[in-house]
């Protein structure tokens, strides 16, 4: 479903992604670790089709399409959905104005605003955030745990293909976490859905069986491995690891002067 | 047939820059002189204190300055513009089936018999210099509304005319003003007696049309003590590439404790030059409302005024102005407060595009008698690109010490956050701007009826279009 080879990208003259390469099929959860810095939200950005980064090299492909031809609208049609960790708030408009003109966008047949909005609301629910979200302006005056709850509930809403879920669970307390693993698993009970969540390797991932772990170090996904891998990682901590990692040879792990 | 509903959404650009034939100008020359001032006031059959009114005015314009301040108007030629003109022979029909069926056409055109069949308790259209059409419901007549053409309004009712006209905005205030007085035709005498309050608005729409035309209608609204009112103007004009002028004049005066609202769409075309004078007096626990969208024309210079003379007198002003391409948004709010613990309210949102310049201009004014006066002022402006323009020119004087004014003020473009966030789910650069201009606007808008929220916002759609350099 989702393919990455090779990708590199540079922001500014600094190359920050250095060559990754992962491949999700529909029903895969992948976890993806890594120190600050690593790289890790950088790779959703990229994904996204954000102008601050160059793509240097690589392609991606998300079922039949080329991802990086398409503009950043273009790629969220095509089923790519990106949660952003600080989404900005906008004046005037609503949740549902905004979801519901991105959920037309998508779709050759007209999405009636009136069934949107009560799904939206539902799905308010799965997240344990009140109905008002709905049509109160969006993320504005929201806490950081509530804006990252909307991002799910976003999510949702508008049915992607592959979900780039980045650090949605930081500032969310431990009632939310569960709410947030429960909207997780109804979003992959859909379907030919893919997962990639990007994480600390907080509490969210005790709720989840990931299919796959991979351990993101300068610019590259250096270690891949089963959900055990979270575990080692967990108390190895990331600096440890890369230093096993680089002495037994594995992955091109490079420091920066 | 659907045409008792009314839509403004179905209104395009080419219903508002479209002109109807306009022969019937040449009869009229251009420049103004005193036997142009006194042919007009003898047309209308006027007495003789209407006249010396005129008169006084004319003098008044010869003498008065330009103002030294605000936009360029170089380009307005005095002597190039056609102060007076009449298309028709049957002005101030009482029913649309006896208006000339051009004109009418242009009306059904702008949707007008349709929003009065649906939800208007009366309506005025003004065509060039002449009220075409006026109407007010029966249920209203029958509670003692006056809701008539002005000139019609000054013969009908004299003494009630007499006894308010000129002293919300003399005759002197500034040189448009008295240019609006010595030419003045058509507009609106609204009178609201004590204690009704009508419940559906009323409205009157003013069309230019032909070329290099003035227009110049006096609207006079009295809303007697504890009654209530609501008043929508719309306008607009067709586009020549030559100038034509607007110098309208708005009087009101609110009794103690009635409300007038008073909603205006201002929608010339980008010929025009709009330099309006609004005003209004309020008495004691009295509120006034000011609602306008400013799109189109070329320079306008508005800036609504309430002077709170009574104690705990209210005026809340809102206002949109929108700068396209080669239009300058001078607009803005006086508030006067002389009344114990009055308070006022002002909200402005502009947005600019395609090198358009949009101004705030503002003046809050607390008198020495205002104790606890409460001013909020809160300006925010949009900038749809790199090259438009945005200002914020605020004066504040402050006569008592116990007076709370804030203001607040923001500029601002679409953050490339913003965009590529709303481009994260599903919606490209151009939707994504509309959707983020309609929530910028959202505030003001919301408090139109909804018809004319949906006017609002179709003309600033049309306004977005091409919005993607």
């Amino acid at each position: 479903m989702l393919q990455i080879e090779d990708l590199h990208s540079r922001l500014g003259e600094t190359p920050i992604l250095r060559g990754v390469n992962l491949r999700v099929l529909a029903g895969e959860v992948h976890v993806i670790v890594g120190a600050n810095g690593s790289g890790k939200s950088t790779l959703g950005r990229v994904l996204l089709g954000d102008e601050q980064h160059t793509v240097t090299q690589g392609t991606v492909t998300l079922g039949d399409a080329d991802l990086l031809a398409l503009e950043p609208h273009e790629r969220a049609q095509a089923g790519f959905f990106l949660s952003f960790q600080s989404p900005p708030a906008i004046d005037g408009v609503s949740a549902v104005d905004l979801l519901h003109a991105g959920a037309q966008a998508a779709s050759e047949e007209r999405v009636s605003h009136f069934r949107f909005k009560k799904q939206l609301g539902a799905h308010l629910r799965t997240v344990h955030l009140g109905e008002e979200f709905v049509n109160r302006e969006i993320h504005k005056g929201a806490s950081g745990g509530e804006r990252r709850k909307l991002e799910l509930a976003s999510m949702l809403a508008l049915e992607p293909k592959l979900a780039f879920l980045d650090e949605v669970d930081s500032g969310v307390d431990i009632d939310g976490i569960h709410a947030m693993a429960d909207a997780l698993r109804q979003y992959m009970a859909g379907g030919g859905r893919g997962l990639v969540i990007v994480s600390h390797g907080e509490r969210l991932l005790d709720h989840l069986a990931p299919t796959h772990v991979h351990v993101m170090a300068d610019g590259q996904l250096v270690e891949s491995g089963d959900a055990t891998l979270l575990q080692r990682v967990k108390q190895e901590g990331f600096a440890q690891r890369k230093g096993a990692l680089e002495r037994r040879g594995i992955g091109t792990v490079r420091t920066e002067a | 047939m659907t045409d008792a509903l009314v839509d403004f959404t179905q209104i395009t650009r080419r219903d508002l820059d479209t002109p109807d034939a306009s022969a019937y100008a040449d009869e009229f020359a251009k420049g103004i002189d005193e036997a142009l001032v006194r042919k007009i006031s003898a047309d209308k059959g006027e007495p003789d204190w209407v006249l010396a009114v005129r008169l006084k005015a004319l003098a008044q314009f010869h003498t008065l300055e330009m103002p030294s301040w605000g936009p360029d108007l170089s380009g307005l030629d005095f002597g190039q513009i056609r102060y007076f003109a009449t298309a028709t022979n049957t002005p101030n029909a009482k029913t649309w089936a006896d208006v000339d069926p051009t004109i009418k056409k242009t009306f059904e055109r702008l949707q007008i018999p349709q929003a009065e069949r649906a939800l208007l308790a009366g309506v005025g259209a003004q065509y060039e210099s002449e009220t075409v059409y006026h109407s007010l419901k029966a249920e209203w007549e029958e509670q003692g509304v006056i809701f008539l053409d002005f000139d019609e309004a000054v013969r009908t009712h004299p003494e009630l005319v007499k006894k308010h006209f000129t002293r919300v905005v003399p005759i002197n205030d500034h040189k448009f003003a008295a240019l609006h007085y010595a030419v003045f035709s058509g507009g609106t005498f609204l009178y609201v007696p004590s204690g009704v309050r009508v419940t559906q608005p009323l409205q009157a729409y003013f069309r230019m049309n032909a070329i290099n035309q003035g227009q110049f209608e006096h609207t006079l609204i009295v809303v007697e003590e504890g009654a209530q009112a609501h008043y929508i103007e719309g306008c607009s004009a067709p586009k020549y590439g030559s100038a034509s002028l607007h110098a309208g004049c708005v009087e009101v005066q609110v009794g103690a404790g009635a409300s007038c609202r008073y909603s205006s769409v201002e929608n010339w075309s980008a010929d025009t030059f709009n330099l309006n004078t609004k005003r209004s007096v309020v008495q004691a626990r009295g509120r006034m409302e000011w609602i306008g969208g400013n799109l189109g024309s070329g320079t306008t210079m508005l800036y609504p005024c309430s002077v709170l003379v009574g104690a705990e007198a209210r005026a809340d002003h809102l206002g949109v102005a929108f700068a396209n391409a080669g239009q300058n948004q001078d607009t803005g709010a006086k508030v006067i407060l002389q009344g114990e613990r009055t308070r006022a309210t002002v909200v402005s949102k502009s947005l600019s595009k395609g090198g358009g310049v949009s101004t705030y201009r503002g003046l809050i004014d607390v008198g020495a008698r205002a104790t606890d006066a409460v001013v909020n002022v809160e300006c925010d402006a949009l900038m749809l690109d790199g090259e438009s323009v945005s200002d914020t020119i605020p004066y504040i004087r402050c006569g008592n010490d116990t007076a709370s004014i804030t203001h607040e003020a923001s500029a601002g473009k679409i953050s490339e956050e913003t965009l590529l966030y709303c481009a994260s789910r599903g919606l490209d650069p151009e939707v994504a701007k509309g959707v983020i201009v309609n929530g910028f606007l959202d505030e003001v808008v919301k408090t139109l009826p909804l018809e004319y929220a949906s006017e609002l916002n179709r003309l600033i759609e049309l306004e977005m279009e091409g919005s993607i350099g």
